[in-house]
């Protein structure tokens, strides 16, 4: 899994709960910044195959202009057994009331995208 | 588009089962008719007819007209409240050849009053959850009391005028009809409190700063304006519901502005009374500014405005700016704000670059704002003409970008210690390009913003991605270590997860702004991406800028609608692009082609097996035949290794004779004999037909590339066959290398197939290494 932040939304979000400044994809990264970031995805990006709930880790970054793009790997899935993949992204709704995160899927040959925000945060995907 | 496609298949479908069915008894039933489908039709549908008013050229017509509203107003800033007062003249001409009854004046700070129908227009269920601060800002917080509060409305004798308020318009009822060509003067009186524009997301508004106890004033629409009448709608009459924009009419203003005397003011227009409102030594270095080109000169230094916040003067002063043909005013002012100005040259004349900010926003803003200011005032006006107001300001307030005549607020603040990482730099630096060049778009080339975002915001964007381009050009220390300025919109590659997304999110560009899922993609990105294919691909610069600039002139200090641009562009450039605004505007198609398969062939002097089969079916001999040259195919039954790397006139007798009899000895030594011939077939999954740029490599590590133009596609849309014979055998074809089209598939791009590796995966392939 990929997942496309803006840099400067991460900052924000990390001084404003965390009260560090992460500088993201800089040399001046804050120490901690990757440790806050695995707290918060574990809060806010889930995800639940066949109602249950999946374990990642997040791998690593690297910068696309303004954009962090963050790896993320889940292990042990097997595709051909998922009959339901429920997505619930709620990143950045908590710094920005209007923040819409897009959720793009592509699974055994089926594709589907949510538009995910603070008040519909999770998109159920059912596959025939 | 999609839903015409959908009916007519279903509709072959039914037919084929019918056929299917009576097979044995009667004959299938023909294929029904069609109406013309073809992509490349001329738009005549969609666009408006031309007429009077606006030619089919995209020219302004003969009888084109536009309405004047003329302000002088004076306006009390009550710096301790938050609260503006004003009173204001309108002086409305009407040039249009009807007779109005009423006039609609726009009332935009109604979008906050304590009823507004704004905050209902976006439904929703209850959530499973709700964050607490979402819970306590939606079902438990007092909401603003903001709005207008319209004290009066009087004819020019001082006598009420009836109005009625809908939401956020007002109209005025005029005792006798305002007949063509003639005008009317009438006075409104108002307040309002002014928002929070940091938590209220408002396009205008203050900046509270708790530590020194003062504010920061970006203030617009805060005046009743006159709403647009013209040719192609009437009165505007679409709310204020947030996201759309203005639609406005040009003027004259006459604007006092009365602020506490420690503030420092700047707006549109040009300043009346300098003597009355600077100090000395703040003319003098104004005088310096004037003749600085290079750098800025500082007119109020963070010293002086440091001073300046640890007081809060109960005096006032008024300044008086005054502005000609412009559709808007807005000011700042503040006693925190820093400013600084240089002069910048275009043409001959002298425009001012000037930048005001408080001491947060430095360092950033004093390196980087006024010349981000005087670059994008040079490349517009390259690419446009000439800026001809007299100066741009670019304001700091805190997450705004936003655009008024002369004047914008812009974003970028640093940390509290003054560093500040590359993100924000580079955001600001965009940020005050886009907003100043707004100024050009839709300030000057006065689009209605209210119905078409893009016609702004897609046009200023694609304006934008030139001018950081040429920022980082004009500046690489600005930008080391990167080569190239770092642009967020505007190359092709960046609109792909946008036209890649799922359908029911994507809404075409030519949709009101309010209407759209995704305002960003949708009216800034992909509009620009388009514009930057149609100047890099498909027309080429030289017609593009020129078609661009006829746009740009034709409609300078008017009101363009969408078909006057698609109409200029083609006109002044000879290039039909109906197609192209079609598949780019109209729809939420997308680029996407391929290359599907690759057959070889070598020249042969036997019939092929499909062709002896055709003569066998016909009675027909060799001998009933003129002479003919057969190719057969490398993986058929007619292929023999023995043709392989021969001349065509070694394998052909029936070529070699024809050449011996029609030809001299040194003219078939000088025919170009090809030993391969291949048949190409391209496919495009995607909607949108683009021009197919190939490259095709030789087995001696040569390329050669062919552009075919758009309309290759225009017989068949979903694939095309092309033949080549070439001298050297071909190892491989790619479509789209430079990734210029936006083509959101490249995994059908090459042949051989080229292994494509995911993001995900190429990542994790870096990490094992």
């Amino acid at each position: 899994m990929t997942s496309r932040l803006f840099i400067d939304d991460l900052n924000s979000l990390m001084l404003k709960r965390y009260n560090i400044d992460a500088h993201f994809e800089t040399k001046d990264q804050h120490p901690m910044a990757m440790q806050y970031l695995e707290v918060y995805f574990q809060k806010k990006f889930k995800l639940f195959i066949n109602g249950k709930a999946l374990e990642y880790q997040i791998l690593g970054q690297k910068r696309d202009t303004d954009v962090v793009v963050f790896f993320i790997e889940a292990k042990d899935v097997y595709l051909n057994d998922i009959y339901e993949l429920e997505v619930y992204n709620a990143l950045l709704t908590d710094l920005f009331d209007e923040q819409q995160n897009v959720v793009h899927l592509k699974i055994n040959n089926q594709k589907k995208s949510f538009l995910l925000m603070k008040d519909k945060p999770s998109g159920l995907l059912k596959l025939d | 588009m999609k839903k015409i496609t959908y009916v007519f298949r279903s509709f072959l479908m039914f037919f084929a089962v019918v056929a299917f069915a009576q097979a044995q008894e009667t004959e299938a039933v023909k294929e029904g008719g069609h109406t013309n489908q073809s992509k490349f039709r001329q738009l005549y549908q969609e666009f408006s007819t031309p007429n009077s008013y606006r030619s089919a050229s995209g020219a302004p017509g003969p009888n084109y007209y536009q309405q004047q509203a003329d302000y002088k107003m004076d306006i009390t800033l009550d710096d301790k409240n938050a609260k503006i007062y004003g009173e204001e003249t309108i002086t409305y001409t009407n040039n249009s050849p009807d007779v109005l009854e009423f006039l609609w004046v726009q009332l935009d700070q109604n979008v906050r009053t304590k009823d507004t129908k704004s905050a209902l227009r976006n439904g929703g269920g209850v959530p499973l959850a709700a964050p607490t601060s979402s819970f306590v800002s939606s079902y438990m917080k007092e909401s603003f009391d903001g709005g207008f509060n319209i004290e009066f409305v009087k004819d020019a004798n001082g006598r009420p005028l009836p109005f009625t308020i809908n939401q956020t318009m007002m109209r005025v009822d005029l005792p006798t009809p305002l007949a063509s060509n003639s005008q009317v003067s009438f006075s409104i009186k108002w307040w309002y409190n002014i928002p929070d524009h940091t938590t209220d997301r408002a396009r205008s508004g203050y900046e509270y700063f708790p530590k020194d106890g003062n504010r920061a004033y970006v203030i617009a629409q805060f005046f009743p304006r006159m709403a647009v009448y013209s040719d192609v709608e009437g009165w505007q009459n679409h709310q204020f519901w947030g996201s759309g924009e203005f639609a406005l009419p040009f003027g004259d203003y006459e604007v006092n502005i009365t602020v506490p005397a420690d503030h420092i003011l700047d707006g549109t227009g040009e300043l009346q009374n300098m003597k009355e409102v600077f100090s000395k030594e703040m003319i003098k270095r104004y005088n310096q500014a004037k003749k600085s080109y290079d750098a800025p000169v500082v007119i109020v230094t963070q010293e002086e405005a440091e001073a300046a916040e640890k007081g809060f003067s109960d005096k006032t002063k008024t300044w008086k700016l005054k502005a000609e043909n412009v559709r808007d005013f807005g000011f700042a002012t503040s006693r925190k704000f820093i400013w600084d100005m240089q002069a910048v040259k275009l043409g001959n004349r002298d425009v001012m670059a000037v930048s005001m900010y408080p001491k947060e926003g430095n360092p950033l803003w004093e390196e980087y704002s006024t010349k981000a200011v005087a670059l994008t005032l040079k490349s517009y006006s390259s690419h446009t003409f000439d800026y001809p107001y007299p100066k741009a300001i670019s304001v700091h307030a805190k997450n705004q970008g936003m655009e008024y005549p002369m004047i914008c607020w812009n974003y970028g603040r640093p940390n509290e210690d003054g560093t500040y990482s590359d993100g924000v730099k580079y955001g600001m630096i965009s940020v005050i390009i886009h907003e100043v060049g707004h100024n050009f778009f839709p300030m000057i080339v006065n689009s209605d913003e209210r119905q078409w975002g893009w016609m702004d915001e897609g046009l200023d964007t694609f304006m934008q991605y030139m001018a950081e381009q040429e920022f980082g050009e004009a500046f690489p220390e600005a930008i080391a270590p990167l080569e190239a300025y770092p642009s967020r919109r505007g190359a092709p590659a960046k609109i792909v997860p946008y036209m890649a997304g799922d359908q029911s999110f994507i809404a075409p560009i030519m949709s009101n702004p309010e209407n759209v899922y995704q305002l960003g993609p949708n009216a800034y990105g992909k509009p620009a991406t388009a514009l930057n294919i149609l100047r890099e691909t498909v027309m080429g610069r030289e017609l593009f800028d020129h078609a661009f600039k006829t746009y740009a002139n034709r409609w300078k200090f008017k009101h363009p609608t969408p078909e006057d641009f698609f109409r200029t562009m083609e006109d002044a450039s000879a290039v039909d692009l109906d197609y192209f605004w079609r598949g780019w505007f109209y729809t939420t198609d997308f680029v996407d082609i391929g290359v599907k398969e690759v057959k070889k062939y070598y020249v042969s002097n036997e019939p092929t097996k499909q062709m002896k089969e055709y003569m066998a079916a016909r009675n027909i001999t060799e001998a009933d035949l003129p002479p003919l040259v057969y190719l057969a195919a490398e993986d058929s039954e007619d292929y023999n290794p023995e043709l392989k790397g021969k001349k065509p006139s070694e394998s052909s007798q029936t070529l070699n004779a024809f050449m011996m009899d029609n030809m001299t000895e040194s003219e078939r030594a000088a025919v170009k004999e090809p030993k391969y011939f291949y048949e190409v077939t391209f496919n495009k999954p995607g909607g949108i037909p683009m021009p197919l740029i190939v490259d095709y490599t030789y087995a001696d590590g040569t390329t050669k590339s062919i552009t075919y133009p758009a309309e290759i596609w225009r017989k068949n849309d979903a694939e095309v066959k092309t033949v080549l014979s070439t001298e050297k055998e071909i190892v491989g074809i790619v479509v789209d290398p430079k990734a210029e089209t936006a083509d959101i598939d490249t995994t059908n791009n090459s042949w051989p197939k080229a292994e494509t590796r995911s993001e995900f995966d190429s990542f994790k392939a870096g990490i094992k290494d």
